[in-house]
């Protein structure tokens, strides 16, 4: 029993030191995490064991981003994907001082005005979500499995540009990843290169 | 009276200090002229883009080249074609006169560009992004060359940018025409394109659970250099590279991408050396277990 505590302790141990070296990979089981959202609750990925998880990195100023919320886009897809039982984060990590920084007030405010329709909106300034999950631009897109895989982590489609005219054919990653996990069959792109700005992470 | 007339006012009449109607007229003329001729250049955020051409007439059957020139704001990059962990590389759409054909954006090895912890290629200043235009053998009139560019400036923000460009040249039969006055600048970028590493060489690219251990065996001993990948998803761009000499080249450790799923066949990139000289190279891939 102490040596079995003592393994996981120690493995632990590893993969803290790892860091952000070796963050994630589609396939093996998603990092849990703690964070605190815009209304002040406390999630941890551990406590949705049994549903769908996606992490939407975002930052309102961003061209990228501009392009799926002007144009409804994400916030539709939020709205879809809520309505099927998939608890969908939205995670700013801009750090203090830095472009999409936002207190929580800003941010409920801006979750009204444009309408979305997360699950809830993760603050995360000191970036550890984003170190962790290795999150590299806004957007940039993770889904988790019930059981606590990642199963996707990469761009949200296929047309990487600041063009709200590129939506109407573009192919989306995420949309696709969910619908083929939930008919039970294997996600046929797992990752992609995500497009957009960086995470403002602090400089 | 007509354009070709002195107004009054001009020749420096002491008895005129108002603006004159027909001087109005004349200045507006002269600028609708200069609004409807040829645009090779925009501004653009953060800077300017130039569609710019390295000769000033067009031989049928010549190829030449055509270029984007970009001369970014301090501080501010864009991207190589691979921009690393973020951002995207400038595109351009043609549209150019019947049996012209462009050949793709020519890339001189760029940098290594940090961004709030991560790590993007491209490029900062200024910066040429050559494109290989061939005429056909039969041209009617004098040609016209249409870009329309899309680009990511950034810094610590990122700013989208547009440019409908266009370049207009003469047609020329015979003997090739002067350089254009630009031609420096084309001269400058082809030495800054990365030519294929010479036959020679030994490459090759070994792959742990960790990372790619890159061996490019030159013939002579290597000081430094920098790896950068064609393809996404394979090195971890923003990790540190450890270069080592070799006694007849270099070796440079890499850790590899968490987002890479398959062995790539090639590890596919841009070795740049101390002396900021670039080669392409494809390195065969031997996994480890």
């Amino acid at each position: 029993m102490n040596r079995r505590i003592a393994h996981f302790v120690l493995a632990g141990v590893v993969a803290l030191m790892a860091g952000t070296a070796w963050a994630v990979q589609p396939g093996s089981p998603a990092p849990d995490f703690t964070a605190q959202d815009t209304h002040g609750q406390t999630h941890t990925l551990a406590q949705y064991t049994g549903k769908y998880v996606l992490l939407e990195w975002h930052n309102r100023e961003c061209p990228y981003t501009q392009k799926h919320y002007s144009s409804g886009n994400m916030q539709r897809l939020q709205r879809e994907w809520t309505s099927k039982g998939v608890v969908w984060f939205t995670v700013i990590s801009s750090a203090p001082g830095q472009q999409g920084y936002m207190t929580a007030d800003q941010e409920n405010a801006y979750v009204g005005k444009v309408n979305a329709s997360p699950t809830a909106v993760l603050l995360d300034p000191t970036g550890q979500l984003g170190h962790l999950y290795g999150a590299k631009s806004t957007p940039h897109m993770f889904v988790i499995s019930p059981e606590g895989v990642l199963l996707y982590d990469g761009a949200i489609d296929d047309q990487p540009t600041t063009d709200t005219s590129d939506l109407a054919s573009a192919h989306n990653y995420v949309s696709e990843a969910l619908q083929e996990a939930m008919a039970g069959k294997p996600v046929s792109t797992p990752a992609t290169r995500p497009y957009g700005c960086s995470v403002k992470y602090a400089r | 009276m007509t354009a070709l007339e002195i107004p009054r006012g001009l020749r420096g009449d002491p008895q005129c200090r108002c603006i004159r109607l027909d001087i109005l007229l004349f200045l507006s003329f002269l600028c609708l002229f200069a609004a409807t001729s040829r645009v090779a250049g925009a501004g653009g955020p953060h800077g300017t883009v130039d569609l710019i051409a390295d000769q000033n007439v067009v031989r049928p059957g010549h190829p030449f080249w055509a270029g984007l020139h970009f001369q970014m704001e301090e501080g501010w990059h864009i991207y190589w074609t691979n921009p690393g962990d973020s951002g995207e590389p400038p595109r351009v759409k043609w549209s150019l006169p019947p049996g012209f054909q462009a050949g793709p954006l020519e890339w001189p090895v760029p940098q290594r560009i940090a961004d709030h912890s991560l790590i993007d290629y491209g490029y900062q200043n200024e910066v040429l992004l050559p494109v290989k235009i061939t005429p056909p053998v039969k041209i009617s009139s004098d040609v016209q060359l249409n870009a329309a560019v899309s680009w990511l400036v950034c810094r610590e923000i990122c700013v989208p940018g547009h440019a409908d460009l266009v370049l207009t040249l003469p047609i020329r039969t015979g003997r090739p025409g002067p350089p254009s006055s630009t031609y420096s600048l084309f001269a400058k970028a082809q030495a800054e394109l990365p030519p294929p590493a010479p036959k020679s060489w030994k490459v090759t690219a070994d792959l742990d659970e960790h990372h790619f251990v890159l061996n490019v065996l030159t013939g002579k001993r290597e000081t430094t250099a920098t790896f950068f990948p064609l393809e996404p998803n394979q090195i971890e761009n923003a990790a540190p590279q450890k270069a080592s000499p070799l006694a007849h080249g270099i070796r440079i450790e890499m850790p590899k991408s968490d987002q890479m799923l398959k062995v790539p066949l090639r590890l596919r990139g841009v070795i740049k050396f101390a002396s900021g000289q670039g080669y392409l190279l494809g390195a065969p891939v031997i996994a480890s277990k």
